[in-house]
């Protein structure tokens, strides 16, 4: 038995259907990761077949083999430097003779390769009638026709895959000849290079292709090069005459002619092996552009997708977010009941529990903008969605292709930053980073939420619609900013292919919706977990501080006083005090006054009169009253002395909850840093509110309800809307919201731009001008507001 | 080849044919371009311009590339129809 397990690539041209395939082969045994040093996805699976295992990888999708990207650069290290037992190169049948460019130079790499032709039956449909066995000739390579989508063809792949690491077949690649003055030039620079460079080296690549990357002038391989041989080794000065040479006889330089005869290599083999039947047919994707990207409709479509994205979120979103809430409750309660030792009750209820729970609320949301994302990527859509939007974007110093991350902030900052690899130049990945984190995350409504329907009910919508707003404004001034000051110069070129519309496939939008909600689940398992448990305990301890009342004491009073008014009442209706709540006449009119509560406040929310319902109430009082006399009055003096009861017990816990919050870590934390946040109008509470939302925005609110000590109230919200607003006004519930928009994004997202940018300097610079750029905003906003005589 | 018969790829208008005669661009987007299929001798249309005037939208070899105009000035054409 020789070794059953085989590594296999798959390489091709975006849109041609190469991660179909590879979820085809691999099913759900994948594994995503990132090409190490660089920030390239990953995508590795499985495939067993007839008890031999494929380890295969998805290489990115490339046009080519030169170092223009860095995806072109790992794939081809990854082809030279693993050697993968085969190649598998995926093409798009309707677009042959452009995808042959890409097959040209994996033939020049000398490995054994396939060549799937992919989406056969709309090639077929276009009129392509592909002669396989002389294409195979041509390339000296397997062609094996597929439609990957529905899964054809991959039968036929794996048993060839299978003959050639068995090595039942030999594969030998055909390469293009070049004109006779590049093959002279070529075997020069190759006898130079076995002179001037070690074998070692000289084993690691081709020594043909090693020729043709020096004439091209590639960076990569003449970086490598020079360090190998030494900058000023006779190889370079050997390479340079003969790139001299060729310029002066062919009048181009190597790059350009070898480009060209690479071409002419593929429109041959595309010439002979294919007959083209029908001319010039309209093709769907034509039909449709003429609407989706026409000068009159287009941006009306566009800000209708984009729209309606928005509104299918958020609204879909809705129904699931109730689910989880009320199933996070759930929880709560019962390991409040299970677990009796208080410190640790408190910390998983409020801090564990709370704190996850907060954040996986928004987890249908992102799941459900995901989805729509990738509907988006996948039908073609997006690519149309930067060439329309191409035009502003570059204005501010952005790429139509940074309208995509911008999208995905909305969403989630996290993948946004993840999603700005689809910028080529590290220049724009760079600033739309930087602006990205201005697009305000779904971890941020909530904030919104609390404070616009606590301060503007009535226009809660249009102050959330204008808190979006100003980050987007402000995201296009600091791009703008950003291109002058820190990347003068050219911007970078846009050139984008528009693919052809296409069906997505359900399995595809699945696997990459749920491998971006993971990474939020993940946040939510990690940063936040941890974040929540440092934030609960910094304002859960001290646990005894010293409190300025002895508030037991006083609860104690307050006790003993009612029990003695409770007394005097039960005295006059002649039981015993303990006994007055189940006294017959008052439980008859605790029922009415119950039944009245509930009737007025549904007519309150129908906005109906209340007359005849306080009428039916004092009715059904007075009917009480005629069969059990003498019960009215003593009845209203039970209930006013219960709500005084009430009221005082949950003054006394309030205040000393407030106190204890105020004396905690995190307030202390809060005064000793509230004086620098002091001119945008916010005090010490708010600043805690905000240290904490740098583990993660979604935090704030929980924070708030901490600390304006919402305690065991039923309505939560309500309550803490109530005390939100006897601290603040509205404008400075303004400003809170601008300030928390744009100061710094939360640590999952500055972890995020580390990984993403490598480099400290601008994680750091990400963080800090952020959070400076939110207290000048939120500064001129609030001294502008009390200008005008607002707050 | 007569230089005055070429014309600037960014001046051809929606529905214009020509081949690609003469590739001036320069830098890593010379490379970028030629991998999309923009090499001399290629016959190329512009499709359409997006909605707000830039970018365009061209095909060649069989595919729809989206450039600016400011680097499809770079790329010369001979009308053919």
């Amino acid at each position: 038995m020789g070794k059953t397990s085989y590594t296999l690539c798959i390489a091709g041209n975006p849109n041609s259907g190469k991660t179909t395939l590879f979820n085809a082969l691999t099913g759900a045994k994948q594994h995503v990761g990132n090409w190490p040093g660089v920030t390239v996805e990953k995508k590795e699976g499985k495939v067993e077949y007839e008890g031999l295992t494929f380890n295969l990888i998805d290489l990115p999708g490339i046009y080519s083999l030169t170092a223009y990207s860095m995806e072109e650069v790992v794939s081809r290290d990854f082809i030279l430097k693993e050697r993968p037992h085969a190649v598998i190169n995926i093409v798009d049948a309707t677009n042959l003779e452009r995808n042959l460019y890409l097959t040209t130079q994996l033939l020049e790499l000398g490995v054994p390769m396939i060549l799937v032709l992919n989406m056969m039956d709309e090639a077929e449909k276009k009129g392509f009638r592909i002669k396989i066995p002389y294409l195979e000739k041509l390339l000296g390579v397997p062609v094996i026709p597929m439609v990957a989508s529905r899964g054809e063809g991959t039968g036929t792949l794996l048993r060839k895959i299978r003959e050639i690491v068995e090595g039942e077949v030999t594969v030998v690649p055909r390469t293009p000849k070049y004109r006779k003055e590049i093959e002279a030039a070529l075997r020069n620079i190759e006898t130079a290079l076995e002179k001037h460079l070690s074998r070692a080296f000289l084993d690691l690549y081709p020594s043909r292709w090693l020729a043709l990357k020096l004439l091209e002038q590639d960076e990569e391989i003449l970086r490598k090069c020079r360090k190998e041989a030494g900058a000023d080794s006779a190889l370079f000065s050997a390479l340079n005459s003969e790139i001299e040479r060729i310029t002066k006889i062919l009048g181009d330089d190597p790059e350009t002619l070898i480009a060209d005869q690479r071409y002419g290599f593929a429109s041959g083999a595309f010439k002979e092996a294919v007959k083209v039947t029908i001319q010039d047919r309209i093709s769907l994707t034509d039909q449709i552009d003429k609407v989706l990207t026409s000068r009159i409709l287009g941006i009306p479509f566009f800000i209708l997708i984009i729209w309606g994205s928005f509104q299918l979120t958020f609204t879909l979103g809705e129904i699931p977010m109730h689910w989880i809430e009320s199933g996070f409750n759930l929880m709560g309660n019962l390991f409040s009941q299970w677990i009796t030792v208080p410190w640790l009750r408190s910390l998983v209820v409020d801090g564990i529990i709370g704190g996850v729970g907060s954040v996986l609320v928004f987890l249908p949301n992102i799941l459900i903008l995901f989805l729509i994302i990738a509907l988006l990527e996948d039908t073609g859509y997006m690519a149309r969605a930067a060439f329309i939007s191409d035009r502003v974007m570059h204005f501010f110093g952005l790429h139509g292709k940074s309208f995509i991350p911008m999208v995905i902030g909305f969403g989630c900052n996290v993948p946004a930053v993840m999603a700005t690899r689809v910028l080529e130049n590290n220049k724009d990945r760079v600033i739309t980073i930087l602006v990205v984190t201005l697009m305000s995350c779904s971890a941020r409504l909530p904030i919104y939420v609390l404070f616009a329907g606590a301060f503007f009910p009535k226009h809660a919508g249009n102050v959330v619609f204008s808190l979006y707003l100003l980050g987007i404004v402000l995201a296009i001034i600091m791009a703008r900013i950003f291109r002058i000051v820190l990347f003068p110069g050219e911007s970078a070129p846009f050139v984008m292919e528009l693919p052809p519309y296409r069906l997505p496939t359900f399995k595809g939008l699945m696997i990459h919706m749920w491998d971006r909600g993971a990474m939020y689940v993940q946040k939510a398992g990690t940063v936040i977990l941890a974040g929540s448990m440092i934030i609960w305990f910094l304002s859960s301890y001290p646990a005894h501080p010293s409190y300025s009342m002895n508030y037991d004491r006083l609860l104690q009073q307050e006790t003993a006083r009612h029990k003695a008014a409770l007394a005097g009442i039960a005295q006059f209706v002649k039981i015993s005090p303990d006994r007055l709540a189940a006294y017959p006449p008052f439980q008859a009119c605790e029922k009415v006054l119950a039944a009245y509560r509930k009737e007025s406040s549904e007519r309150l929310k129908k906005q109906c009169a209340l007359g005849d319902v306080a009428q039916k109430r004092d009715t059904a009082l007075h009917a009480i009253e005629k069969r059990y006399p003498g019960t009215l009055k003593p009845f209203r003096a039970y209930r006013r002395e219960m709500e005084r009861h009430e009221a005082a017990v949950e003054e006394l816990l309030s205040k000393k909850a407030a106190e204890k919050a105020a004396k905690s870590y995190a307030g202390r934390l809060g005064r000793t840093v509230a004086p620098v946040l002091r001119p945008l109008g916010f005090d010490w509470r708010n600043t805690i509110a905000l240290i904490s939302g740098l583990v993660a925005k979604e935090i704030v609110v929980g924070t708030m309800g901490v600390i304006y000590q919402v305690g065991e109230a039923k309505n939560e919200s309500q309550k803490l809307m109530e005390n939100l607003r006897k601290h603040m006004t509205p404008l400075t519930a303004y400003v809170f919201m601008v300030f928390s928009l744009i100061y710094l994004p939360c640590i999952a997202t500055i972890g995020v731009i580390k990984r993403e940018l490598n480099s400290w300097k601008w994680t750091i610079f990400s963080a800090s001008y952020t959070t400076v750029l939110a207290w000048i905003v939120s500064f001129i906003f609030y001294q502008g507001g009390r200008l005008f005589g607002l707050g | 080849m007569d230089g005055n018969h070429l014309k600037p790829l960014s001046e051809l208008l929606p529905g214009e044919r020509g081949v690609i005669r003469k590739m001036k661009v320069r830098g890593p987007i010379r490379r970028r371009l030629m991998d999309m299929g923009f090499v001399s001798g290629t016959p190329v249309e512009l499709e359409k311009e997006a909605p707000l005037g830039d970018p365009v939208d061209i095909l060649v070899k069989g595919c729809h590339v989206s450039i600016r105009k400011e680097e499809a000035q770079n790329v010369l054409i001979e009308v053919t129809s």
